[in-house]
């Protein structure tokens, strides 16, 4: 197991992989084959459209599929008229039902990872299985909702840290209905119109508004922001844990990867008192929740402005925040825009103990967190990018002199579509971190990767992450120096 | 605690939004237009696909003969109703239930296009939704002459006070709502100029599925005319009711026949001739061609599920 640069061992591994990857790619034709129509997601089904139509390559949106969705998952100016009961009539139960839902599987077939010390090599089974229930009821009112089943769920309680939960099941990222309230404003004396069904405020050839929509349930707002998190190609990569023989807690071995940017970037902080579950540096939190109760409005102005508002609950607080986004070019097969975050976390993290730093003390402390985004769009060219700065407050006078509270962190990302079946991405995450001075270590990683799409809805990925830091072994957040993952993403 | 917040959250966002959506407010204004009201009844809604072809010739509206030729034709048979300055008191206008419009209201002029203009002097008020509120406006197809209708148009237009050709250039306010859709629906894919120049055609599939049509060239795919002409009106529209399909394709494969194009089928048809009226403005050949005759119902080539995009 830890044959130090094992060639025989890296070897196999190799084999094996392609082995699985080939396996994997007859099951896939195989299958295929049998259902062909049944192998696309709930709205490609719906609206009886090819996935490329809404994305530049699953799960990434272009500028179709951020219309569509911020219509409220309908096609702009376009909704059924009578919604749910309009689709019940035309396609009866039964196809309504199945083209209300979709699956999507994400897993690693295998993982490779290396250390200055060791080689380890696994097979994983996949990651999660995520169940979608999507369907706009009426015009204005649309439901989303995720079901998530994790055959390697990963838990934490204050007895044991980390743990393995076994397969566990149940309400995933995000479940919410997405409602417009142009109608409401139109009672109460807005002018508005009607467009396909669908009411916007405004006068044609004047001001219009679509929206506000409101978002409210478990969500996860930041598909309007210019660096969509939980749209990008790079998947984030899962923690490690170990538990040492004759130790009750484990201890994190390794932190994911995830974009720095919307990390909660401070070493030390604790999100709750009695759980005692430490806020690990790269928990991804507002703007990017991965899914969380609140609500969330968004409105689009004049077809260029895109204002955000809403309230999150974290932790044992809650966020308040305010976004906008700004199309500034649409044309030449080119387009760009810029969003601005604002966002404060009343009480949304706990300071340790200032005595004993392991423990989470009595102080709940606020979080200011504001930034920029940006994305361009240009032929097959995709570039995204967030510079996100964070700021705390509230911390025990104790605690000041220990304790770092402004931390940073910067996420780019590019995606290049080679080829109509190939994604290469790469993704550049600097972390700039706060926190406890005597754990603070910032980070720096490069991924890049391959996406192989035999068909618009299946990808095989290879990806490898690089961290550009020395290596620190007693530092979760570099105590490794290479990933390599190869994987598949599959949604039906 | 938590997921009874959540529970707590959506249950009243569910409740609020079914209460209001089952109190919804009558639905407002069909296309913004502010002459759509009840008393005036002159909704310029969008002309019907047998007259959208019939676009005035440019050099009408300005032509002194046309105007002069029009102007004895308005003394003789318009006047009565519409009045000699043309504002509407005729004598036998101001007696009528639906007066009839005002053209020496620019805007409202301004906001009707040549092919409803032409419509509603060919059909008068016999056609919907001006016969169920009663119009007196008699049909003139009959009567007049295809050139004595563009005649009468044109000094018609004279008192409006403008003096360039009724055209959208001239008047952007006739396209408003066809460019509001087109601004939502289909720049992504068409451009901002329908150029096929959105920023979506080139990640479509690049190499093997067609591109978004380019509106502004002579190239259509989808017509009942002869090649190397351009679609009717009834032709666009009928693409973008039933959208373009994929050709299938080693990218496609598993999801042959679905569409690159969505469906705009749900979308009221008036919207539907809207946008396509706005599509039409972004290539002047389509009002300038001549050999579409003028109110033949083109018939509809058979309704294929299967058009489908050949690379
Ligand atoms: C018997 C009376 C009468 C006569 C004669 C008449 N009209 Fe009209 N016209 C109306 C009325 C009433 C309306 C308004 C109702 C409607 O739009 O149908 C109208 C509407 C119109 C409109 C539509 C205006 C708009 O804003 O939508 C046009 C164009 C028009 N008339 C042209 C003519 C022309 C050209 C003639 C002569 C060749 C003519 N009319 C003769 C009564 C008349
Ligand atoms: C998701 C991308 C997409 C969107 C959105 C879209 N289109 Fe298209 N459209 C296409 C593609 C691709 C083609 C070309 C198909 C071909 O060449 O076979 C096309 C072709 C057309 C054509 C056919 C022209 C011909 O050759 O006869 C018309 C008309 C049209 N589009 C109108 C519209 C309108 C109007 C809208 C908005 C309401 C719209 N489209 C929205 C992708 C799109």
């Amino acid at each position: 197991m830890f044959a130090r640069g094992s060639l025989m061992l890296r070897r196999s591994i190799v084999v094996v992989a392609l082995f699985a990857t080939a396996a994997g790619f007859v099951t896939v034709v195989l299958y295929a084959q049998v259902q062909p129509a049944a192998a696309v997601p709930a709205f490609a089904r719906q609206y009886d459209l090819q996935c490329n139509a809404c994305h530049t390559r699953p799960p990434r949106l272009n500028r179709f599929g951020e219309q569509f969705h911020m219509m409220g998952f309908q096609i702009p100016s376009a909704s059924r008229p009578d919604g749910l009961l309009g689709s019940l009539k035309e396609d009866g139960p039964a196809k309504t039902l199945i083209d209300s839902l979709a699956l999507r599987v994400v897993g690693g077939l295998f993982e490779y990872s290396e250390s200055p010390r060791e080689t380890e090599a696994k097979l994983e089974s996949p990651h999660e299985v995520e169940f979608f229930i999507a369907r706009p009821i009426t015009p204005s009112l649309s439901l989303y909702a995720e079901l998530e089943y994790q055959p390697n769920g990963i838990a934490f309680s204050r007895d044991r840290g980390f743990f393995n939960s076994g397969h566990t099941f149940g309400l995933g990222k995000e479940a919410f209905f997405m409602w417009n309230m142009g109608a409401l404003l139109g009672a109460v004396g807005a002018p508005t119109m009607e467009m396909g069904g669908q009411t916007m405020v405004g006068r044609h050839g004047g001001f219009t508004m679509h929206g506000p929509m409101l978002m409210a349930g478990k969500v996860d707002p930041n598909t309007n922001f210019s660096y969509s998190t939980n749209r990008q190609m790079l998947l984030d990569t899962e923690l490690e844990f170990e538990r040492e023989p004759g130790k009750d807690r484990s201890e994190v071995h390794r932190l994911p990867i995830v974009p720095y940017a919307f990390a909660s970037k401070f070493f030390g902080l604790f999100k709750n008192r009695g759980e005692r579950e430490p806020q690990l540096v790269t928990d991804l939190v507002m703007y990017d929740t991965t899914g969380a109760p609140g609500a969330d409005f968004h409105a689009m102005f004049n077809d260029v402005l895109l204002a955000q508002l809403g309230f999150l609950s974290e932790n044992e607080g809650f966020n308040t925040y305010g976004m906008l986004r700004y199309d500034l070019l649409d044309r030449r097969e080119l387009t760009f825009n810029v969003s601005v975050l604002l966002n404060w976390g009343f009480g949304v993290v706990r300071a340790p103990d200032p005595e004993e730093h392991h423990h989470p003390g009595g102080a709940r402390l606020d979080r200011l967190r504001y930034g920029i985004a940006a994305n361009l769009k240009w032929k097959a060219l995709d570039v995204y990018g967030a510079v996100i700065i964070d700021r705390l407050y509230g911390l025990p006078g104790a605690l000041r002199g220990d304790f770092d509270r402004a931390a940073a962190g910067l996420s780019v990302e590019v995606d290049y579509l080679a080829h109509e079946k190939v994604m290469l991405s790469g993704r550049f995450d600097q972390l700039w971190a706060g926190g406890l001075k005597d754990e603070e270590l910032d980070g720096t990683v490069l991924s890049v990767q391959a996406k192989f799409y035999p068909w618009q809805n299946i990808a095989f990925f290879v990806r490898d992450s690089v961290n550009l830091r020395p290596f620190k072994e007693d530092n979760a957040l570099r105590s490794w120096r290479n990933q390599l993952f190869v994987g598949i993403d599959w949604d039906f | 605690m938590r997921s009874r917040t959540l529970a707590l959250l959506v249950g009243s966002g569910a409740f609020l939004a079914l209460a209001l959506w089952i109190a919804r407010p009558p639905a407002s204004l069909a296309n913004g237009d502010k002459h759509d009201d009840d008393k005036g009844g002159h909704a310029h809604v969008p002309a019907p696909l047998e007259y959208a072809d019939a676009h005035v010739p440019l050099g009408v509206w300005t032509d002194p003969a046309m105007i002069t030729r029009g102007k004895e034709i308005y003394t003789t048979r318009c006047a009565v109703c519409h009045g000699d300055a043309g504002d509407g008191k005729g004598p036998a206008g101001v007696a009528l239930p639906l007066m009839p419009s005002d053209f020496r209201d620019k805007a409202g002029v301004g906001e009707m296009r040549d092919n409803y203009w032409f419509w509603r002097v060919s059909e008068g008020g016999q056609v919907e939704p001006f016969r169920s509120k009663g119009s007196a406006m008699p049909p003139w197809k009959g009567e007049l002459s295809v050139q004595d209708r563009w005649a009468v148009m044109a000094y018609q237009h004279t008192f409006s006070g403008h003096d360039g050709p009724h055209v959208p250039r001239e008047h952007p306010e006739s396209l408003a709502m066809g460019r509001d859709i087109y601004a939502m629906a289909c720049v992504g894919c068409h451009g901002v100029e329908g150029r096929g120049d959105g920023s979506v055609g080139p990640t479509l599939s690049p190499r093997r599925a067609p591109q978004p049509r380019d509106f502004t060239t002579a190239e259509f795919k989808f017509r009942s005319t002869p090649s190397g002409q351009l679609p009717t009106t009834a032709d666009l529209f009928r693409t973008l009711t039933e959208g373009v399909r994929s050709g299938g394709g080693a990218m496609t494969f598993g999801l042959y026949g679905h569409r690159i194009m969505p469906s705009f089928r749900h979308m009221p048809e008036e919207q539907r001739l809207e946008v396509i009226e706005y599509v039409k403005s972004l290539n002047p050949a389509f009002r300038e061609r001549r050999e579409i005759s003028i109110v033949s119902i083109p018939a509809p080539p058979p309704v294929t599920s299967e058009r489908v995009a050949q690379p």
